[in-house]
């Protein structure tokens, strides 16, 4: 099972292009297959993102200077809140800094290709 | 109709009939970080569970604030999209999963977010002003 990360409609779009190209189920949240009963929205992702055998991230409509904003304001040391803005940066958080995740993502970029990931972002000037 | 982890997964067209004559409440929708619409399902005599519909995933969104459910039915489902029709309330959804709550089951769900339900609350005010942005 694949995971598929984002702002929502971007997330939506590469998944959608996934499931025609690639073999494999690709879900977006809540992560039917990967979560659990009780889990609440976050924890569910976290969940899920551990259970992955890969997670596919696009980069589609972020902006690094909107990420590096949002991690000098320190949001970045909470879980996130339902409803609040800063969601998708929190998760594209997580993979960066921890290790198994990072390992197994891919991330794409604004025309859906395959890019580097973005480890510069956590570099704040 | 089955349930993945509480998500209900149509399995073709499908009729809500436990939800027949409750009223539903457009509650709030917000469209960061996944799209949800809660709908808040009343009775006029008495409550009754469930007391919320979550719909997450929306790609089309059409409702009126307030209607009588009459019949509210699933009336297709794919891989990425169920739509969710009740001609006589003019709803019309398209999502990727929905949920019933009850009172209790949403407070859980919700975690540290419970004051989504609470109009009075800050993180209702928040997710009014909500945008589509990353931050």
């Amino acid at each position: 099972m694949n995971i598929v990360l984002g702002l929502s409609e971007s997330a939506d779009e590469l998944a959608a292009t996934l499931r025609t190209t690639q073999l494999g189920n690709f879900e977006t949240f809540p992560f039917l297959a990967l979560t659990a009963r009780d889990d609440e929205p976050w924890s569910g992702v976290r969940r899920a993102m551990n259970a992955a055998e890969t997670i596919r991230f696009t980069l589609k409509g972020m902006r690094k200077a909107v990420f590096q904003r949002w991690l000098k304001h320190g949001l970045h040391r909470s879980e996130p809140v339902l409803g609040q803005r800063g969601w998708t940066n929190r998760e594209l958080y997580e993979i960066l800094t921890v290790e198994h995740l990072r390992v197994k993502t891919t991330f794409y970029g604004e025309l859906g290709e395959p890019i580097d990931e973005p480890g510069e972002w956590l570099d704040c000037p | 109709m089955s349930l993945v982890n509480g998500w209900i997964v149509p399995e073709g067209e499908e009729h809500f009939d436990e939800l027949r004559g409750r009223r539903a409440s457009v509650e709030h929708y917000f469209a960061a970080p996944h799209r949800m619409l809660i709908v808040r399902l009343t009775d006029v005599r008495e409550i009754s569970e469930p007391l919320f519909l979550l719909c997450t995933g929306v790609t089309r969104l059409e409702t009126a604030p307030t209607w009588p459910i009459a019949d509210l039915r699933c009336s297709s489902v794919d891989a990425s999209t169920i739509v969710l029709d009740d001609k006589q309330g003019a709803f019309h959804v398209a999502c990727y999963a929905l949920r019933l709550f009850s009172l209790e089951e949403f407070k859980r769900w919700l975690g540290k977010n419970q004051d989504v339900i609470n109009p009075s609350g800050n993180t209702f005010q928040a997710i009014l002003h909500a945008g589509i942005e990353a931050f």
